[in-house]
């Protein structure tokens, strides 16, 4: 989750496309990196969950859909909601809400045919800093382009988080974000209770001048695809 | 090569409680998929329920030359709201009668205060009725009922069908609806490209028609052959006419779309996402959560979001 909101901010350099990044995480390594590329690809459905559910190798999704995780730095939408429970993924972890698509949008009587363990609000913070700085960046493309020069960027205010919309109760709430062996359960308690977020603001995570990771990662994400179709054969030989 | 705007309203027929579009020459019946829609039967009736009526305060204003003082004296976003401006503010019926506020606005105190603010006093220019006035939720949708409303509860400004009015907006300005013969030979496509495929009746296709340049793409779910999950005809016809497109912005905002099943989730909302005008389907989802046909949600006209598209439903696959 740290590399993914490193990413984020390295995506927003580009300043073309929302900096909204999914990881596919199988067997401890990323497997995909995707962005949402809805202007470039002219396409208002190509969002980086798409994107990497796509991309995978035929029937590898299919096969080991229990095992993968998505990662993403924003709430998947109701489409992208709606894919995830089609391809049947069982975990998901994202750092902000989505108040304008967000699945908690959806009234409880359709949110609830909903079995995704969805771990919400990791790194909220610095996503939601990665956001703000892309809306303060002038539209380039924008037949009249707005100024912004008078905005700055704010640090310190963060909207109230809804837990109670995305935990059906508290202790839902404490089994899948804690750890019950080494947590505190009265901290978990004010945390839930006064909506308060997860951790403070990392201030290293939004620093634009950090080093460029996506060429590493995808080189990384190359050669584990190059891996995998050895063992793959393998493995059915010896079954 | 544009298409000329066609503009027909002989379809309209919304006279009773159901909410159709009627083609009037060949007699034919497109359902209106809207949850709304069940609110507004409420406008036909004479009797409203306890719960379907508005609690206003209200006071009897006793210096009929100070009237024009009331209106602008008490700052109510509720009766401001347009989805309320049928309710007249004053009622002459007995005495000279005047809504202040929603119930939960202010209180009578408060109501008080700011009444003195304007030179307006207590038992001298008004008093304050204890009673709340009590108001239909919805407009009255004839001009019948209208005057069986004003009478009974408060009285109401006539403004037309409400539904009516929306729905030749939205068809009419919006959309510049089709005539039947056009939906007619669409739905011949597709019946064809189901023969021709060798399709059943359990094969969802799905028909983007451009209402500006008059073409069409048909197109069907390859799940099976791609051997991934989510090549719905929908998702795979967005993907198939965005990469052919050319201009620069991501938007299908021309299209009617024409499909053969009541769309999922992940669907329904490629479809928003791609800003289309209008979905007509055939048969109707059989899951218990349905996206667009719900009691009381539909994903098409879900007021969170920040696009809607109208939904209509009519048999037209040959079996």
């Amino acid at each position: 989750m740290r590399i993914l909101t490193l990413v984020a901010q390295e995506i927003l350099k580009d300043g073309k496309e929302m900096p909204i990044v999914t990881f596919l995480v199988f067997q401890d390594k990323i497997i995909s990196l995707k962005y949402n590329k809805t202007n470039e690809n002219k396409n208002g459905i190509h969002h980086g969950e798409y994107l990497s559910f796509k991309d995978l190798p035929i029937g590898f999704l299919e096969k080991h859909k229990e095992d993968i995780t998505l990662y993403v730095n924003v709430e998947p939408c109701i489409m992208c909601d709606g894919m995830i429970k089609l391809v049947g993924l069982n975990n998901v972890v994202f750092s902000c809400e989505n108040e304008r698509f967000g699945s908690s949008l959806l009234p409880n009587l359709v949110k609830n045919t909903n079995k995704i363990a969805m771990i919400p609000f990791i790194y909220r913070k610095e996503a939601i800093v990665t956001l703000r700085q892309f809306y303060l960046q002038e539209n380039k493309n924008a037949p009249k382009t707005r100024r912004k020069e008078g905005r700055t960027l704010d640090f310190e205010t963060f909207p109230n988080i809804k837990w109670s919309s995305y935990f059906t109760d508290f202790d839902d709430f404490y089994r899948t974000i804690f750890d019950t062996e080494y947590m505190d359960r009265v901290l978990a308690e004010k945390i839930y209770y006064n909506n308060l977020d997860l951790e403070p603001l990392d201030l290293k995570l939004i620093q634009p001048n950090s080093e460029p990771l996506i060429e590493g990662i995808i080189n990384d994400i190359n050669n584990f695809w190059e891996a995998w179709r050895e063992p793959k054969r393998n493995k059915i030989s010896i079954s | 090569m544009k298409a000329k705007p066609i503009f027909d309203v002989s379809f309209f027929d919304i006279d009773n409680e159901n909410s159709v579009i009627k083609f009037k020459d060949d007699n034919i019946n497109f359902n209106i998929i809207h949850p709304s829609c069940l609110e507004d039967t409420i406008g036909y009736k004479e009797n409203v329920e306890m719960k379907h009526l508005l609690r206003f305060r209200q006071a009897q204003i006793l210096d009929k030359t100070k009237t024009n003082k009331f209106f602008n004296a008490i700052d109510s976003p509720f009766l401001k709201d347009k989805k309320y401006s049928y309710i007249k503010r004053v009622n002459t019926s007995e005495s000279l009668r005047i809504v202040l506020c929603a119930d939960e606005e202010y209180t009578q105190v408060e109501l008080n205060e700011f009444l003195k603010k304007k030179d307006l006093i207590e038992n001298v220019d008004y008093k304050m009725i204890n009673k709340l006035a009590s108001i239909p939720k919805y407009p009255p949708l004839s001009k019948y009922i209208n005057d069986k409303w004003s009478e009974r509860y408060w009285p109401m400004n006539w403004k037309g069908n409400i539904k009516e009015n929306k729905l030749k907006q939205v068809f009419l300005n919006d959309y510049q609806f089709l005539k039947y013969p056009k939906f007619k030979s669409l739905f011949d496509v597709i019946n064809e490209y189901k023969i021709n495929n060798k399709l059943t009746l359990n094969d969802h296709i799905t028909l983007f028609y451009n209402n500006k340049t008059d073409e069409y793409d048909v197109f069907k779910d390859t799940q099976k052959v791609t051997k991934f999950a989510l090549s719905h005809s929908i998702i795979n016809g967005i993907d198939h006419l965005c990469s052919n497109k050319n201009s620069d912005d991501y938007l299908l905002q021309d299209y009617f779309v024409i499909t053969t099943h009541e769309p999922c989730q992940m669907c329904c909302m490629a479809l928003l996402h791609s800003r289309i005008k209008l979905l007509l389907f055939d048969t109707y989802s059989h899951k218990q959560v349905k996206m667009l046909s719900g009691d009381d949600f539909s994903l098409a006209s879900y007021k969170p979001l920040n696009w809607e598209y109208q939904v209509l439903q009519y048999n037209f696959l040959d079996s």
